[in-house]
Formats: structure tokens, sequence, C-alpha cells
């Protein structure tokens, strides 16, 4: 267990300093890009934006696989799960929403668009995800609220594949997957480089802060115990 | 318009978020881990009596 948290300790840290690294070339190194972009240089957001919402999403995935075991087998690691997975899909949602507005802003003229079916499941997922935390932090934890939230994250992560395949299914103002459909996005070979080497570095940020939150969620059961056991 | 000072703005606004949560979670982590330690100490201590 102690291994386990170094490790979570370890990869947290080293994740803050790629994605900070990442940041940095983004601004300073990357090159400008060419085509018809109304803001070019606003482009250089989407060096977060876009390993952010992959995130989001992978965070999602984890609280369905808790809400699941937790809903049919009542395991406690289930729970765990919704928990580091409601709180994460919520900071790299927010994330993904305020970097996406600001993006959209410069280079559509609009920060949002309510016509645009990623944009706005993309927002209730990251809403669910709000509302599951509060919730959590509001209800005092026993069966019936982790049964309730879990119902609700089940249903909740019917929104991610539509939110994936919403780009090609009903485009309407979203861009297309940028990474894989390079030719589509004119992007240059080293746009893509550094690109790739932001969702690699928010990807070890991610499970840096996966096992520092199911670390410390364990040490309070723990302590809980122990308390009761002391009392 | 090139949209730099945007891109400037995005990456503050994020930085602080990210940080904010990441460290809320590495000292959240710490303080569990030093009760858990004291308890135990008089959890251990407790029994020995």
């Amino acid at each position: 267990m102690a291994d386990t948290t170094h490790i979570g300790k370890i990869l947290t840290k080293c994740g803050l300093f790629f994605i900070f690294l990442t940041a940095f070339l983004g601004l300073f190194w990357a090159p400008t890009v060419t085509g018809s972009w109304k803001s070019p240089e606003a482009y250089r957001i989407l060096y977060w934006h876009v390993p952010i919402a992959w995130i989001t999403i992978i965070s999602y995935t984890f609280l369905f696989v808790g809400a699941l075991s937790w809903y049919s087998k009542r395991k406690e690691w289930g729970w765990n799960l919704v928990v580091v997975g409601s709180e994460l899909s919520l900071i790299f949602g927010l994330g993904a929403i305020i970097s996406g507005t600001i993006w959209g802003s410069a280079e559509w003229g609009v920060p949002w668009d309510w016509t645009d079916l990623r944009l706005n499941t993309f927002g209730l997922l990251t809403a669910t995800s709000l509302f599951l935390v509060l919730a959590r932090e509001s209800q005092p934890d026993g069966m019936d609220t982790r049964d309730t939230l879990s119902s609700i994250g089940l249903f909740g992560f019917a929104l991610v594949p539509i939110t994936l395949i919403a780009t090609t299914w009903y485009k309407n103002r979203h861009p297309g997957i940028i990474i894989i459909e390079s030719e589509e996005s004119g992007l240059s070979s080293e746009i893509l480089s550094l690109m790739m080497m932001g969702a690699v570095s928010f990807i070890i940020l991610f499970i840096g802060l996966s096992i520092v939150s199911y670390s410390t969620i364990k040490l309070e059961s723990e302590l809980q115990n122990k308390q009761m056991k002391f009392d | 318009m090139s949209g730099i000072s945007e891109a400037y703005a995005t990456y503050v606004i994020l930085s602080t978020i990210i940080l904010l949560y990441s460290f809320r979670l590495l000292k959240k982590l710490s303080n569990a881990t030093a009760s858990l330690e004291k308890i135990s100490k008089l959890v251990s201590e407790e029994d020995d009596e």
C-alpha cells in the first residue's frame, strides 16, 4: 500500500512537470498554424484541451466500471472507483469546457454552440459529475446514497459513446479527430508530436492522481475503523 | 486577432485548477497517513495497557 501510494505521488509530480513542459513548448516553441484559421495563435490552447477531454472520458469510464461493480456486487473498490472517477471527471471536464469556450470565442466568435451535439453531451457529462461530487459531499454515506449515485453514474455513461461519435455522426461546429485526421486539420508533424506528448503527460498525471485519490479514500476508511475501535 | 492572449489566459486558469486540485489531494493523503500512524500508535498503547 505504501509503495503504491509512493508511486502515485511520483507519477502525479512527473505528470505535472510534463504537462507544464507541454504548455511551455506549445506557447513558445510550436509553429503557428497555416490555413483557414480565424485566430491562428489560439490553436495553442488545443495542446491541453484535447488530452484533457480524453482524460475526462477515461475518468467517466472509471466511474462507470465502479458504479457497475457497486450496483451488481456491492464491491467496496467499486464505490471507491465511483468517488475517484466523479472527482477526476469533474476537474478535467471543467478544464475541457473552460479551454473549449475560450478557444471557441477566439476561433468561432461564440463560446458555445447549442446546436452542436458534442458540446452539449460533454456539458451534460460534466454537469452529471458535478452533481455526483456535490451529492456525495452533502449526503451521509450509506447503502441508499451509494445506490442512487451509482445509478446516476450508470445512466450518465450513456452520454459517453454519443460524445465520442458526435463529430463524425452529427458534425456541426466541433472539429473532427485532429490527431487521426491530420490531413483534414492541416497540422504539421511538430504540432502532432507535441499533441501526443501532451496526451502522454496527461495520462501519467491521471494515473498518479487516481492512485493518490484511491489511496486516500482507503486510508480514510481505515482511519475511521481504527477510531471506532479506539472509542 | 491572433488569439495569443486567449491562449495565455487559458493556461493560467487551467494551471490554477489542476495545481490546486493536485496539491489538495496530496495534502489530504499526507494528513490521512499521519492521522493513521497516530491512531495506530494509540491503539497499540491501549492494547499494551
